[in-house]
Protein backbone atom coordinates (compact mmCIF):
# COMPACT_ATOMS: atom_id res chain seq x y z
CA UNK A 1 0.00 0.00 0.00
CA UNK A 2 0.82 3.12 -0.44
CA UNK A 3 3.00 4.63 2.90
CA UNK A 4 1.38 7.91 3.23
CA UNK A 5 -2.04 6.68 2.67
CA UNK A 6 -1.20 3.96 5.30
CA UNK A 7 0.10 6.63 7.80
CA UNK A 8 -3.64 8.91 7.08
CA UNK A 9 -5.58 5.91 7.94
CA UNK A 10 -3.56 5.02 10.52
CA UNK A 11 -3.59 8.48 11.92
CA UNK A 12 -7.56 8.32 11.46
CA UNK A 13 -7.75 5.50 13.49
CA UNK A 14 -6.32 6.72 16.43
CA UNK A 15 -8.13 10.09 16.38
CA UNK A 16 -11.67 8.32 15.85
CA UNK A 17 -10.11 5.96 18.96
CA UNK A 18 -10.44 9.39 20.97
CA UNK A 19 -13.73 10.13 19.43
CA UNK A 20 -13.07 12.59 16.58
CA UNK A 21 -16.25 12.67 14.40
CA UNK A 22 -14.45 14.42 11.57
CA UNK A 23 -11.71 11.96 10.93
CA UNK A 24 -14.84 9.45 10.60
CA UNK A 25 -16.23 10.84 8.24
CA UNK A 26 -12.66 11.01 6.26
CA UNK A 27 -12.21 7.63 7.26
CA UNK A 28 -15.55 6.88 5.29
CA UNK A 29 -15.02 8.75 2.44
CA UNK A 30 -11.56 7.37 1.90
CA UNK A 31 -12.88 3.69 2.30
CA UNK A 32 -16.35 3.15 1.89
CA UNK A 33 -16.36 2.79 -1.92
CA UNK A 34 -13.84 -0.53 -1.47
CA UNK A 35 -15.84 -1.49 1.08
CA UNK A 36 -19.44 -0.93 -0.65
CA UNK A 37 -17.92 -2.92 -3.59
CA UNK A 38 -16.65 -6.01 -0.92
CA UNK A 39 -20.32 -5.83 0.37
CA UNK A 40 -21.78 -5.74 -3.20
CA UNK A 41 -19.45 -8.73 -4.62
CA UNK A 42 -20.57 -11.10 -1.38
CA UNK A 43 -24.59 -10.47 -1.33
CA UNK A 44 -25.31 -8.85 -4.40
CA UNK A 45 -27.92 -7.04 -3.25
CA UNK A 46 -27.45 -3.23 -2.92
CA UNK A 47 -30.06 -2.75 -0.59
CA UNK A 48 -28.55 -5.16 1.89
CA UNK A 49 -24.65 -3.75 1.11
CA UNK A 50 -25.67 -0.80 2.61
CA UNK A 51 -27.50 -1.90 4.83
CA UNK A 52 -23.54 -3.90 5.82
CA UNK A 53 -22.00 -0.84 5.39
CA UNK A 54 -23.89 1.33 8.15
CA UNK A 55 -23.93 -1.54 10.08
CA UNK A 56 -20.19 -1.74 10.00
CA UNK A 57 -19.32 2.45 10.48
CA UNK A 58 -21.33 2.50 13.47
CA UNK A 59 -18.96 -0.45 14.44
CA UNK A 60 -16.18 0.95 13.83
CA UNK A 61 -17.25 4.04 15.58
CA UNK A 62 -17.53 2.42 18.85
CA UNK A 63 -14.99 -0.39 18.47
CA UNK A 64 -12.41 2.20 16.75
CA UNK A 65 -10.12 1.51 19.72
CA UNK A 66 -9.75 -2.09 19.67
CA UNK A 67 -8.11 -1.88 16.33
CA UNK A 68 -4.61 -3.07 16.81
CA UNK A 69 -1.70 -1.56 14.33
CA UNK A 70 0.26 -4.36 14.78
CA UNK A 71 -1.89 -6.78 12.99
CA UNK A 72 -3.11 -5.19 9.94
CA UNK A 73 -3.37 -2.17 8.17
CA UNK A 74 -6.82 -0.43 8.91
CA UNK A 75 -8.19 -1.40 5.82
CA UNK A 76 -7.84 -4.91 5.99
CA UNK A 77 -9.32 -4.33 9.25
CA UNK A 78 -12.23 -2.62 7.90
CA UNK A 79 -12.27 -5.25 5.22
CA UNK A 80 -12.54 -8.13 7.53
CA UNK A 81 -15.36 -6.18 9.64
CA UNK A 82 -17.38 -5.67 6.55
CA UNK A 83 -17.07 -9.64 5.44
CA UNK A 84 -17.91 -11.02 8.73
CA UNK A 85 -21.26 -9.02 8.90
CA UNK A 86 -21.98 -10.14 5.29
CA UNK A 87 -21.55 -13.58 6.49
CA UNK A 88 -23.61 -13.57 9.12
CA UNK A 89 -26.09 -11.43 7.17
CA UNK A 90 -26.24 -14.75 4.46
CA UNK A 91 -26.28 -17.23 6.78
CA UNK A 92 -29.51 -15.58 8.19
CA UNK A 93 -32.95 -17.35 7.22
CA UNK A 94 -34.54 -14.07 5.77
CA UNK A 95 -31.76 -13.30 3.47
CA UNK A 96 -32.21 -17.14 2.17
CA UNK A 97 -35.56 -16.56 2.11
CA UNK A 98 -35.63 -13.32 0.11
CA UNK A 99 -33.30 -14.54 -2.25
CA UNK A 100 -35.48 -17.24 -3.21
CA UNK A 101 -38.29 -15.04 -4.25
CA UNK A 102 -36.55 -12.04 -5.15
CA UNK A 103 -34.54 -11.86 -8.15
CA UNK A 104 -31.01 -10.38 -7.52
CA UNK A 105 -30.78 -7.00 -8.65
CA UNK A 106 -28.71 -6.86 -12.33
CA UNK A 107 -27.81 -3.73 -12.19
CA UNK A 108 -24.92 -4.11 -9.69
CA UNK A 109 -21.93 -4.09 -12.08
CA UNK A 110 -18.64 -5.04 -10.26
CA UNK A 111 -15.57 -4.74 -12.28
CA UNK A 112 -12.59 -5.56 -11.79
CA UNK A 113 -10.02 -2.45 -12.75
CA UNK A 114 -6.79 -2.93 -14.91
CA UNK A 115 -5.33 -0.78 -12.74
CA UNK A 116 -4.75 -2.49 -8.84
CA UNK A 117 -6.31 -0.19 -6.53
CA UNK A 118 -4.08 1.33 -3.88
CA UNK A 119 -5.12 -0.46 -0.78
CA UNK A 120 -2.35 -2.89 -1.26
CA UNK A 121 0.73 -4.10 -1.48
CA UNK A 122 1.07 -4.64 -5.07
CA UNK A 123 4.40 -7.14 -4.55
CA UNK A 124 1.65 -8.60 -2.14
CA UNK A 125 -1.22 -9.37 -4.29
CA UNK A 126 1.57 -10.53 -6.66
CA UNK A 127 2.58 -13.07 -4.90
CA UNK A 128 -0.59 -13.71 -4.28
CA UNK A 129 -2.14 -14.46 -7.44
CA UNK A 130 1.26 -15.86 -8.56
CA UNK A 131 0.67 -19.10 -5.67
CA UNK A 132 -3.12 -19.16 -6.56
CA UNK A 133 -2.05 -20.42 -10.29
CA UNK A 134 -0.29 -23.44 -8.68
CA UNK A 135 -3.66 -24.36 -7.71
CA UNK A 136 -5.29 -27.09 -9.18
CA UNK A 137 -8.76 -26.17 -10.78
CA UNK A 138 -11.18 -27.44 -7.98
CA UNK A 139 -8.65 -25.62 -5.28
CA UNK A 140 -8.61 -22.00 -6.61
CA UNK A 141 -12.86 -22.21 -7.50
CA UNK A 142 -13.68 -23.16 -4.24
CA UNK A 143 -10.96 -20.48 -2.55
CA UNK A 144 -12.65 -18.09 -4.74
CA UNK A 145 -15.80 -18.57 -4.09
CA UNK A 146 -15.59 -19.01 -0.46
CA UNK A 147 -13.91 -15.57 -0.60
CA UNK A 148 -15.90 -13.65 -3.23
CA UNK A 149 -19.15 -15.07 -2.72
CA UNK A 150 -19.23 -15.58 0.67
CA UNK A 151 -20.11 -19.14 0.30
CA UNK A 152 -19.90 -21.92 3.26
CA UNK A 153 -18.48 -25.40 2.21
CA UNK A 154 -21.59 -26.61 1.93
CA UNK A 155 -22.80 -23.58 -0.50
CA UNK A 156 -19.82 -24.66 -2.67
CA UNK A 157 -20.13 -28.35 -3.00
CA UNK A 158 -24.11 -27.46 -3.86
CA UNK A 159 -22.18 -24.84 -6.13
CA UNK A 160 -20.08 -27.20 -7.66
CA UNK A 161 -22.20 -30.71 -7.08
CA UNK A 162 -19.45 -31.93 -5.40
CA UNK A 163 -19.33 -33.99 -2.02
CA UNK A 164 -18.70 -31.71 0.75
CA UNK A 165 -15.93 -33.89 1.83
CA UNK A 166 -14.06 -32.81 -1.04
CA UNK A 167 -14.93 -29.38 -1.04
CA UNK A 168 -13.22 -29.32 3.00
CA UNK A 169 -9.74 -31.27 1.54
CA UNK A 170 -9.22 -29.01 -1.77
CA UNK A 171 -10.13 -26.13 0.64
CA UNK A 172 -7.12 -27.07 3.34
CA UNK A 173 -4.40 -28.39 0.88
CA UNK A 174 -5.04 -24.86 -1.01
CA UNK A 175 -4.27 -23.30 2.18
CA UNK A 176 -1.40 -25.74 2.77
CA UNK A 177 0.10 -24.85 -0.62
CA UNK A 178 -0.74 -20.65 0.24
CA UNK A 179 0.91 -20.82 3.49
CA UNK A 180 4.16 -22.52 2.00
CA UNK A 181 4.22 -20.63 -1.31
CA UNK A 182 3.81 -16.85 0.12
CA UNK A 183 5.31 -17.90 3.16
CA UNK A 184 5.32 -16.76 6.99
CA UNK B 1 4.91 -25.54 13.77
CA UNK B 2 3.57 -28.18 16.23
CA UNK B 3 0.11 -29.98 15.26
CA UNK B 4 -1.67 -28.24 17.55
CA UNK B 5 -0.33 -24.70 15.67
CA UNK B 6 -0.99 -26.36 12.69
CA UNK B 7 -4.54 -27.25 13.54
CA UNK B 8 -5.27 -23.22 15.03
CA UNK B 9 -3.43 -22.16 11.96
CA UNK B 10 -6.02 -23.98 9.65
CA UNK B 11 -8.63 -22.65 11.90
CA UNK B 12 -7.69 -18.81 11.26
CA UNK B 13 -6.90 -19.55 7.58
CA UNK B 14 -10.55 -20.81 7.15
CA UNK B 15 -11.96 -17.97 9.50
CA UNK B 16 -10.21 -15.81 7.53
CA UNK B 17 -12.00 -16.92 3.96
CA UNK B 18 -15.39 -17.30 5.78
CA UNK B 19 -15.64 -20.56 5.79
CA UNK B 20 -15.31 -21.48 9.33
CA UNK B 21 -19.19 -21.40 10.18
CA UNK B 22 -21.83 -21.52 12.79
CA UNK B 23 -20.64 -22.41 16.74
CA UNK B 24 -17.01 -23.46 15.62
CA UNK B 25 -16.75 -19.49 14.45
CA UNK B 26 -18.19 -17.98 17.46
CA UNK B 27 -15.66 -20.49 19.43
CA UNK B 28 -12.81 -19.07 17.44
CA UNK B 29 -14.28 -15.42 17.43
CA UNK B 30 -14.04 -15.77 21.38
CA UNK B 31 -10.08 -17.47 21.41
CA UNK B 32 -9.47 -14.35 19.51
CA UNK B 33 -9.95 -12.10 22.41
CA UNK B 34 -7.55 -14.10 24.65
CA UNK B 35 -5.20 -15.90 22.09
CA UNK B 36 -2.98 -13.02 20.95
CA UNK B 37 -0.82 -15.37 18.79
CA UNK B 38 -3.95 -16.76 17.16
CA UNK B 39 -5.37 -13.04 16.65
CA UNK B 40 -1.90 -12.38 14.87
CA UNK B 41 -2.20 -15.72 12.33
CA UNK B 42 -6.10 -14.68 11.57
CA UNK B 43 -4.42 -11.46 10.66
CA UNK B 44 -1.85 -13.40 8.46
CA UNK B 45 -4.45 -14.98 6.39
CA UNK B 46 -6.56 -11.79 6.53
CA UNK B 47 -3.75 -9.51 5.18
CA UNK B 48 -3.23 -12.35 2.76
CA UNK B 49 -6.66 -12.57 1.26
CA UNK B 50 -7.36 -8.77 1.22
CA UNK B 51 -4.95 -8.94 -2.03
CA UNK B 52 -7.40 -10.93 -3.67
CA UNK B 53 -9.20 -7.74 -3.48
CA UNK B 54 -6.54 -5.51 -4.88
CA UNK B 55 -8.23 -4.82 -8.46
CA UNK B 56 -11.63 -4.14 -7.18
CA UNK B 57 -13.21 -1.12 -8.77
CA UNK B 58 -14.91 0.89 -5.91
CA UNK B 59 -18.29 1.77 -5.82
CA UNK B 60 -19.66 4.96 -4.14
CA UNK B 61 -22.21 4.22 -1.72
CA UNK B 62 -25.37 6.55 -1.84
CA UNK B 63 -25.21 9.47 0.72
CA UNK B 64 -28.10 8.38 2.77
CA UNK B 65 -25.81 5.76 4.25
CA UNK B 66 -23.89 8.56 5.50
CA UNK B 67 -26.39 10.16 7.07
CA UNK B 68 -27.65 7.33 8.82
CA UNK B 69 -24.42 6.28 10.21
CA UNK B 70 -24.47 9.64 11.73
CA UNK B 71 -28.19 9.54 12.73
CA UNK B 72 -27.19 6.20 14.49
CA UNK B 73 -23.92 7.19 16.13
CA UNK B 74 -24.55 7.42 20.09
CA UNK B 75 -24.79 11.16 21.63
CA UNK B 76 -21.77 12.66 22.89
CA UNK B 77 -24.12 14.52 25.05
CA UNK B 78 -24.56 12.98 28.54
CA UNK B 79 -28.44 12.33 29.06
CA UNK B 80 -30.16 13.92 31.62
CA UNK B 81 -31.85 12.77 34.37
CA UNK B 82 -35.01 14.15 33.77
CA UNK B 83 -36.16 17.21 31.96
CA UNK B 84 -39.65 19.37 32.52
CA UNK B 85 -41.77 18.44 29.64
CA UNK B 86 -42.60 22.24 28.90
CA UNK B 87 -38.96 22.54 27.87
CA UNK B 88 -39.42 18.82 26.17
CA UNK B 89 -42.46 20.04 24.19
CA UNK B 90 -40.87 22.67 22.73
CA UNK B 91 -38.07 20.95 21.34
CA UNK B 92 -40.92 18.86 19.72
CA UNK B 93 -42.38 21.70 18.19
CA UNK B 94 -39.58 22.87 16.64
CA UNK B 95 -38.66 19.09 15.04
CA UNK B 96 -40.23 18.92 11.57
CA UNK B 97 -43.12 17.72 10.34
CA UNK B 98 -44.10 16.06 6.90
CA UNK B 99 -47.52 14.70 6.14
CA UNK B 100 -47.34 12.17 3.36
CA UNK B 101 -50.42 11.32 1.32
CA UNK B 102 -52.55 8.63 1.42
CA UNK B 103 -52.49 5.88 -1.00
CA UNK B 104 -55.02 6.23 -3.05
CA UNK B 105 -54.84 3.03 -5.26
CA UNK B 106 -54.90 0.82 -2.43
CA UNK B 107 -56.78 0.38 0.44
CA UNK B 108 -54.75 -0.96 3.42
CA UNK B 109 -56.56 -1.81 6.84
CA UNK B 110 -54.07 1.38 7.84
CA UNK B 111 -52.95 4.20 6.21
CA UNK B 112 -49.77 6.21 6.35
CA UNK B 113 -50.80 9.43 8.43
CA UNK B 114 -47.23 10.90 9.17
CA UNK B 115 -44.12 10.99 9.39
CA UNK B 116 -41.80 11.46 12.31
CA UNK B 117 -38.63 13.21 12.10
CA UNK B 118 -36.02 14.22 13.87
CA UNK B 119 -34.31 17.58 13.55
CA UNK B 120 -32.16 16.43 10.59
CA UNK B 121 -35.46 16.35 9.21
CA UNK B 122 -34.49 12.60 8.11
CA UNK B 123 -38.04 10.71 7.72
CA UNK B 124 -37.45 7.90 10.16
CA UNK B 125 -40.74 6.84 11.31
CA UNK B 126 -44.06 5.80 9.39
CA UNK B 127 -47.25 6.68 11.28
CA UNK B 128 -50.12 4.89 10.27
CA UNK B 129 -53.67 5.13 11.43
CA UNK B 130 -56.73 3.06 10.26
CA UNK B 131 -59.76 5.63 8.83
CA UNK B 132 -61.11 5.94 12.87
CA UNK B 133 -58.04 6.58 14.01
CA UNK B 134 -58.04 4.13 16.91
CA UNK B 135 -55.51 1.57 15.99
CA UNK B 136 -52.04 2.80 14.99
CA UNK B 137 -48.68 1.41 13.58
CA UNK B 138 -45.39 2.80 14.06
CA UNK B 139 -43.10 1.48 11.42
CA UNK B 140 -39.15 2.24 11.56
CA UNK B 141 -38.07 2.83 8.21
CA UNK B 142 -34.90 1.89 9.07
CA UNK B 143 -33.74 -0.18 12.20
CA UNK B 144 -31.82 1.73 14.77
CA UNK B 145 -29.34 0.92 17.37
CA UNK B 146 -30.68 1.53 20.52
CA UNK B 147 -28.13 0.45 23.81
CA UNK B 148 -29.50 -2.04 25.05
CA UNK B 149 -30.07 -0.07 28.95
CA UNK B 150 -32.31 2.27 26.83
CA UNK B 151 -35.68 2.09 25.27
CA UNK B 152 -37.47 3.83 22.92
CA UNK B 153 -41.22 5.26 23.89
CA UNK B 154 -43.99 6.86 21.88
CA UNK B 155 -46.10 9.98 23.08
CA UNK B 156 -49.41 11.25 22.47
CA UNK B 157 -49.45 15.05 23.33
CA UNK B 158 -53.01 16.62 22.99
CA UNK B 159 -52.27 20.00 22.07
CA UNK B 160 -51.47 22.55 25.02
CA UNK B 161 -52.07 18.72 27.92
CA UNK B 162 -49.55 17.00 29.05
CA UNK B 163 -47.94 13.48 27.54
CA UNK B 164 -50.08 10.44 27.57
CA UNK B 165 -47.73 7.10 27.15
CA UNK B 166 -48.41 4.68 24.33
CA UNK B 167 -45.92 2.09 25.53
CA UNK B 168 -42.45 1.02 24.02
CA UNK B 169 -41.69 0.85 20.69
CA UNK B 170 -39.90 -2.21 19.14
CA UNK B 171 -36.93 -0.91 17.19
CA UNK B 172 -36.66 -3.08 14.11
CA UNK B 173 -40.58 -4.03 13.55
CA UNK B 174 -43.79 -2.04 13.37
CA UNK B 175 -45.34 -1.33 16.51
CA UNK B 176 -49.42 -2.13 16.84
CA UNK B 177 -51.52 0.30 19.19
CA UNK B 178 -54.90 0.88 20.14
CA UNK B 179 -55.79 3.89 21.74
CA UNK B 180 -58.36 4.10 24.28
CA UNK B 181 -59.75 6.41 26.55
CA UNK B 182 -57.53 9.04 24.44
CA UNK B 183 -57.88 10.10 20.59
CA UNK B 184 -56.30 11.55 18.22
CA UNK B 185 -57.11 15.00 17.80
CA UNK B 186 -56.08 17.69 15.82
CA UNK B 187 -53.02 19.49 16.45
CA UNK B 188 -51.79 16.74 18.92
CA UNK B 189 -48.00 16.05 18.45
CA UNK B 190 -46.89 12.13 18.54
CA UNK B 191 -43.10 12.04 20.07
CA UNK B 192 -40.66 9.13 20.35
CA UNK B 193 -38.24 9.94 23.56
CA UNK B 194 -35.30 7.85 24.84
CA UNK B 195 -35.72 6.34 28.04
CA UNK B 196 -34.18 4.10 30.55
CA UNK B 197 -34.71 0.17 29.53
CA UNK B 198 -38.36 -0.77 29.84
CA UNK B 199 -39.89 3.08 30.04
CA UNK B 200 -40.42 6.03 31.74
CA UNK B 201 -39.85 5.87 35.28
CA UNK B 202 -41.95 8.71 36.35
CA UNK B 203 -44.77 8.28 33.37
CA UNK B 204 -43.64 11.39 31.77
CA UNK B 205 -40.75 11.72 29.39
CA UNK B 206 -37.51 12.01 30.90
CA UNK B 207 -35.41 11.06 28.02
CA UNK B 208 -34.69 13.47 25.20
CA UNK B 209 -37.15 13.61 22.31
CA UNK B 210 -35.38 11.73 19.15
CA UNK B 211 -38.69 12.12 16.63
CA UNK B 212 -41.84 14.06 16.38
CA UNK B 213 -44.42 15.18 14.14
CA UNK B 214 -47.71 17.23 14.90
CA UNK B 215 -50.74 15.54 13.23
Amino acid sequence: MDNALAQQQLKLMQAIANGDRRAFEQLYRLTSPHLFAVALRMLRHRAWAEEILHDCFVTVWSKAETYNAALSSPMTWLTHIVRNRCIDWLRSGQTRAAAREESYSEDILLSESDEPNSWHDDAQAARLRHCLEHLSHEQRQSITLAYYQGMSHSDIADWLQQPVGSVKSWIRRAMDHLRECVGL
Amino acid sequence: MNDAEKRDDMLAAEYALGTLRGGARLQFQKRLAAEPALAARAAYWQNMFSALDSHLAPVPPPETVWKRIVLDLPSTTPLRKSRPYIGWMAAASLAAVTVIAWYSTRTPELAPLMVLNDARQHGEWVVSADARREHLSITPLRPNAVAAQHSLQLWLIPDGQAPISLGLLHIAIPTRVTLRNTALTPDATIAISLEPEGGSPTGLPTGPVLYSGKI
